[in-house]
């Protein structure tokens, strides 16, 4: 059975009482509490009532005095007042003292209540869904659930968030491609006092440098061809709460100077405005170059350097810790199997020993990718060897998870095509737009060989 | 409304769907209650506490307008802004006292 819906009912005319109660308790979802005097009200608040409907004027209150009462045993409640009189003096006032809504005692009192409780009963399943989501949230992001490893190297991690967690030093975090450099820094937010405000997330990388700015400032109406509308940045979207900068090695020299500037001063301008927006935000940085080599090649600041790079915390690659991989792919295969409602196999002594030979240049990410292709193929109790596919999931992952020279690319792609046309180079060549003799002549030097 | 009646019942009979019985439960509760008020309005009044009097008068007056009775709608609001006294208090004690005999019978 759903929860009740409690109602307090106070008014000491016993007949409109009687009406009201009778009139709400028309829906069995609610628990309607008739009661005559302000003191009672007090007495019951125990009760945890949704809703409290107050008469004005009580024999031993007035509602005014009632509502602040009531405010501060109780805060949460709403409170409705319902009044013989129209008076705006005195709805102002309640209204002021925290009172959700004044109603004069007329012929649509009732219909008034009645459809003021199903808004107030959409609120609070509202609520409920917030505070179940956020229980979900901070299940999801819990450091021990969430950064699973026992290695030395995952401890470290471990302890450099919980270091993190209780102060808003800026934090930068270095690691290889699928290493969960975002994982880290959702723990870091969920886990920090800021939890209850915006986590935004920006890939630098994946912002055309004119569009940058707006992205991060936010703009103007009219502040430019094409701003039809004012726009809420990152940086603001993300007040009191933390900015998670992606790929930040990736941001232009001459945009880093402006985003320089906002740190040094802990406030934004939108284009084409005058206004200062003061910042309270946590930044989190992440990249997978050596921030430090790319400011002595000339390519970064060093004063946005030193800005940035607060806490540094390195994330392992995958095959530093193998320790963690058997681990990491059995919370996979659980997770996977769990989301999808099928039986958790087991994983045979071959599958493991495949698994721990792997180099995993695909990190975190690729492990988790190959046990979820692996329980899809899984037939029998347990995982076999040959339901781990590297190559399948490697053929799928992004061609630029690695870096590669320009040659290497070129004969990826190619042989690619040749798989995906079954080796028909004239077509492999069409959808390529080169020439079939380009592909002939790396065939034929070996350069690349027939899959 | 029936012919001669002061008072109008139909919105009591909207609650449940013309259920007589709930008709009857809120005219007894009506009885219960507003009555005695009308009574302790008179005795506050003769006693010289015209705070008391508006404030009896402000509690039943929705239960007056809920019953729709018209011929106090007026009454009862200048009685509650201490204005017309005791002209006021006399007619609401004689409408009211017509108005309980028709529930009554309503009731038998």
């Amino acid at each position: 059975m759903p929860d009740k819906f409690i109602i307090f009912i106070v008014e000491d005319e016993p007949f409109y009482g009687g009406l009201l109660k009778h009139h709400l308790s028309a829906n069995r979802d609610h628990e309607v509490h008739l009661m005559s005097t302000g003191k009672e009200c007090l007495d019951r608040l125990h009760l945890q009532p949704h809703l409290i409907t107050l008469d004005y004027s009580l024999p031993d209150a007035n509602g005014l005095d009632l509502v602040k009462r009531i405010r501060s045993q109780a805060p949460q409640v709403p409170v409705i007042v319902v009044s013989g009189q129209e008076d705006v003096g005195a709805a102002i006032q309640v209204l002021k003292a925290g009172a959700s809504d004044y109603f004069v005692k007329d012929e649509h009192t009732r219909p008034l209540l009645w459809n003021a409780v199903l808004r107030l009963r959409k609120q609070r399943s509202l609520e409920l869904e917030v505070l179940y989501l956020r229980g979900e949230l901070d299940k999801q992001y819990d450091l021990v659930h969430l950064l699973k490893g026992n290695s030395a190297a995952m401890q470290q991690v471990h302890s450099l968030v919980r270091r993190s967690l209780h102060t808003n030093i800026n934090v930068s975090i270095t690691g290889e491609t699928g290493t969960g450099k975002e994982v880290v820094a959702k723990a870091i937010h969920f886990n920090s006092a800021r939890k209850q405000h915006p986590f935004v997330a920006i890939n630098m990388g994946a912002i055309p440098r004119d569009l940058l700015e707006s992205e991060l400032f936010g703009h103007e109406k009219g502040a430019f061809t094409g701003a039809i509308a004012r726009k809420i940045g990152k940086f603001e979207e993300a007040n009191g709460g933390t900015l998670f900068l992606d790929e930040i090695g990736e941001m232009e020299f001459a945009q880093q100077g402006k985003l320089l500037r906002a740190l040094q001063e802990r406030e934004i301008t939108r284009i084409g405005g005058k206004d200062r927006i003061p910042l309270d935000v946590r930044l989190i940085v992440a990249t997978n170059r050596d921030l430090m080599d790319e400011v002595r090649g000339g390519a970064f600041r060093e004063d946005l350097y030193y800005r940035l790079i607060g806490l540094p915390i390195q994330l392992p690659p995958l095959r530093e810790r193998e320790s963690d991989i058997l681990l990491l792919a059995k919370h996979f295969l659980g997770e996977f199997c769990q989301d999808n409602h099928r039986a958790l196999p087991g994983l045979s002594a071959e599958a493991s020993a495949k698994l721990l030979h792997y180099h995993y240049p695909g990190n975190v990410r690729e492990l988790k990718a190959v046990m979820q292709l692996a329980a899809v193929l899984c037939e029998g109790p347990e995982l076999t060897a040959d339901s781990i596919m590297f190559s399948a999931v490697r053929r799928g992952a992004s061609l630029l998870d690695e870096e590669k020279t320009l040659k290497e690319y070129e004969r990826d792609i190619i042989l690619h095509f040749l798989r995906r046309y079954d080796n028909n180079v004239l077509l492999a060549a069409q959808r390529l737009g080169i020439g079939k003799s380009k592909v002939y002549a790396m065939l034929q030097s070996r350069e690349i060989i027939r899959p | 409304m029936m012919a001669g009646r002061l008072y109008d019942a139909s919105r009591l009979q909207l609650l449940d769907g013309n259920d007589s019985g709930i008709v009857s439960f809120f005219l007894g509760l009506f009885l219960e209650s507003v009555p005695p008020a009308v009574a302790e309005i008179q005795s506050a009044y003769v006693a010289g506490d015209l705070a008391r009097v508006r404030a009896l008068a402000h509690r039943i007056k929705p239960s007056i307008l809920e019953l729709e009775i018209r011929s106090l709608a007026a009454t009862i609001a200048e009685i509650e802004a201490g204005v017309g006294l005791p002209g006021n208090i006399e007619r609401l004690c004689s409408v009211m006292a017509v108005v309980v005999r028709q529930m009554r019978e309503e009731l038998q």
